[in-house]
């Protein structure tokens, strides 16, 4: 049996939380004061996921770079290879927020989008 | 954008001239258009959108806009709305003073690329954001060396023109701003060495230690104080100590810590130097100006929001801020705004409480901070039997209390206090 220790950010209070897990499944949850802590335990151990930011490089842009995040979460684990693949992206004005920067990015099915618009200087 | 030539503007006399184009600047002029009001927004920087526009993750927007938007997507939607009402903004437009002339006319110098030019206007809306304090505010001696910025001097360098302040950072303050820029540093391949904090717990919200620290593994170190900065001709490496509970250095609790670069987020205050000129009252505890509940200063006229009013945790308080000072400003060209003003004081364990007066003809929100985190707290305002139960406060986190106009119809002044609930 495996526990790992997390705290619940659903609220100020931040619960420190004990998940046990037996064969991948979760047997027990402790230390938590209300059932969102065990939902957010639940999704932490079965599919931690984050919005990944970053910036890319904008050619003859009135700035250097523009923002960018992926639409949806991706896998916590994929993290490393999204921002990788960025480093290499360079994009062209005009942009727009919305606009699909890189599609599937790191195939994980997500695109990039731009969060910040950007003009030809 | 254009500039006009400085005698026109000079003969005309605004309703509203905004200082700062940031969230509450912004947010208040669109407001103020909406009314009908004659708007001319003064911004200092390149661009107007203030400080959201480098602020590339999310966690703007929720509560104003009900989305979690990324801080440029935010700035961008209220910059949309500024552009659609055909709102006069003035880029490179720095306000270098106001003067009160009377309570119907107040002249604000700006320093343009055209010259300096007097501006007039019947009301102010002054949201000139906030600035970030430096290291010998917080008692950091040392080497002067390259590689130490504040927490926003390293996130434009990243974010707006896409350069790596260093390699291995130490970040100093664990409020939100220390928490977001370790994450910020650590997904583009630095080495998060420690983000040192004085107090004995982080200052920013949960979320953040968890998806900013713990997600990277980057030691959070409390109750330690930076003490040296160490370096010949760039940073090498740092001093620190551990810290007893008045902050006093624990003796032979010295290390150190190989790092070339410093992030300072030692937290921000209200940026009112304009204003002291204009000579108005400020609150000692959030280093703002005392207002009433459309924000308006000391001065008839004179309004305030944002981060210049006191420190938000959310872009969304400074946008209402502002919007609520346009209303403001409005009622006072007409002659409406009520001259009858209770106080709301701070009672047991409440840091801060704003805006320091209410009318009690209409509802109000109040932004308030504890001073101690407590558990399973009660906020109340014991006069009017108003109880909120939370199950937890933090200084971190301000907290907001929604005051109906039928439960301050009639009071003479509310205490605002937060003990345990048990
Ligand atoms: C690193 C960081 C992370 C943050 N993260 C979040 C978050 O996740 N979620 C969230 O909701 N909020 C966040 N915030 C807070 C949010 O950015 C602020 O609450 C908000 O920007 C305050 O708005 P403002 O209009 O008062 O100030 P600002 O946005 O700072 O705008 C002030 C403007 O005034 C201009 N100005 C200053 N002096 C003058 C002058 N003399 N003349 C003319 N113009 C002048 C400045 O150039 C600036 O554009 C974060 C802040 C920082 C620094
Ligand atoms: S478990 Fe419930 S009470 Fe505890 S932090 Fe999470 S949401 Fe708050």
């Amino acid at each position: 049996m495996e526990i790992k220790k997390m705290t619940c950010i659903l609220c100020p209070l931040g619960c420190r939380m004990e998940v046990s897990i037996e064969k991948n499944k979760i047997i027990r949850i402790e230390g938590n004061s209300c059932p969102r802590g065990e939902m957010y335990a639940r999704q932490e151990v079965e599919a931690p996921s984050r919005i990944v930011i970053s910036v890319v490089k904008c050619r003859d842009c009135n700035l250097p770079v523009i923002s960018v995040k992926t639409e949806k979460p991706v896998p916590k684990e994929r993290i490393r290879e999204v921002i990788d693949s960025l480093a290499e992206v360079e994009v062209e004005p005009p942009v727009n927020v919305g606009d699909i920067i890189v599609e599937d990015v790191a195939g994980t099915g997500v695109n990039v989008i731009a969060t910040r618009s950007a003009e030809r200087i | 954008m254009k500039a006009e030539s400085s005698s026109k503007m000079k003969s005309r006399t605004y309703d509203m001239a905004v200082i700062g184009g940031g969230a509450a600047g912004l947010a208040g002029a669109v407001k103020a258009a909406e009314l009908g009001m004659d708007v001319v927004v003064l911004e200092s920087g390149e661009r107007i959108g203030g400080i959201p526009m480098q602020c590339i993750h999310p966690g703007f927007g929720n509560f104003y806009y009900g989305e979690n938007l990324t801080g440029p997507e935010f700035s961008e939607r209220l910059i949309e709305k500024v552009k659609l009402t055909g709102i006069k903004c003035y880029t490179h437009a720095h306000v270098e003073g106001i003067r009160h002339v009377s309570d119907t006319e107040n002249m604000v110098s700006v320093v343009m690329p055209a010259g300096i030019t007097q501006i007039r206007a019947k009301t102010i809306l002054y949201a000139a954001g906030a600035r970030e304090r430096h290291a010998y505010e917080i008692g950091i001696t040392g080497d002067r060396v390259s590689g130490v910025y504040t927490a926003g001097e390293a996130q434009t360098l990243m974010d707006i023109y896409g350069i790596m302040p260093g390699k291995s950072v130490v970040i100093i303050g664990s409020g939100d701003i220390g928490l977001i820029m370790a994450r910020r540093f650590a997904l583009e391949g630095a080495d998060v060495k420690a983000v040192v904090e004085m107090l004995p717990y982080p200052g920013g919200l949960q979320r953040n230690v968890v998806q900013c620290l713990e997600d990277f593994g980057i030691p959070l170190l409390t109750s330690h104080m930076v003490t040296r900065i160490v370096g010949k001709k760039r940073v090498e490496r740092v001093i620190l100590a551990e810290v007893d509970e008045s902050f006093r250095a624990i003796k032979n609790s010295e290390k150190e810590i190989d790092c070339d670069t410093v992030a300072l987020a030692a937290g921000l205050v209200p940026n009112i130097g304009k204003l002291r000129e204009a000579d108005i009252d400020i609150d000692s505890s959030t280093k703002g100006p005392v207002v009433n509940e459309y924000m308006e200063t000391s001065l008839p006229g004179i309004f305030v929001a944002g981060n210049a009013l006191a420190i938000n945790d959310y872009v969304d308080y400074a946008a209402e801020q502002g919007e609520q000072a346009a209303i403001g400003a409005h009622l006072f060209i007409e002659g409406n705004m009520p001259s009858d003003w209770k106080p709301i004081r701070k009672g047991e364990n409440i840091r801060l409480v704003f805006p320091h007066h209410i009318s009690g003809g209409r509802d109000v929100k109040i932004y308030a901070r504890v001073k101690k985190p407590v558990r399973d707290a009660v906020v109340e305002f014991p006069e009017i039997d108003k109880r909120v139960r939370k199950r937890a406060v933090m200084p971190g986190e301000m907290i907001i209390v929604n005051l109906k106009k039928q439960e301050t119809a009639g009071i003479d002044e509310l205490t605002l206090r937060c003990a345990d609930g048990n």
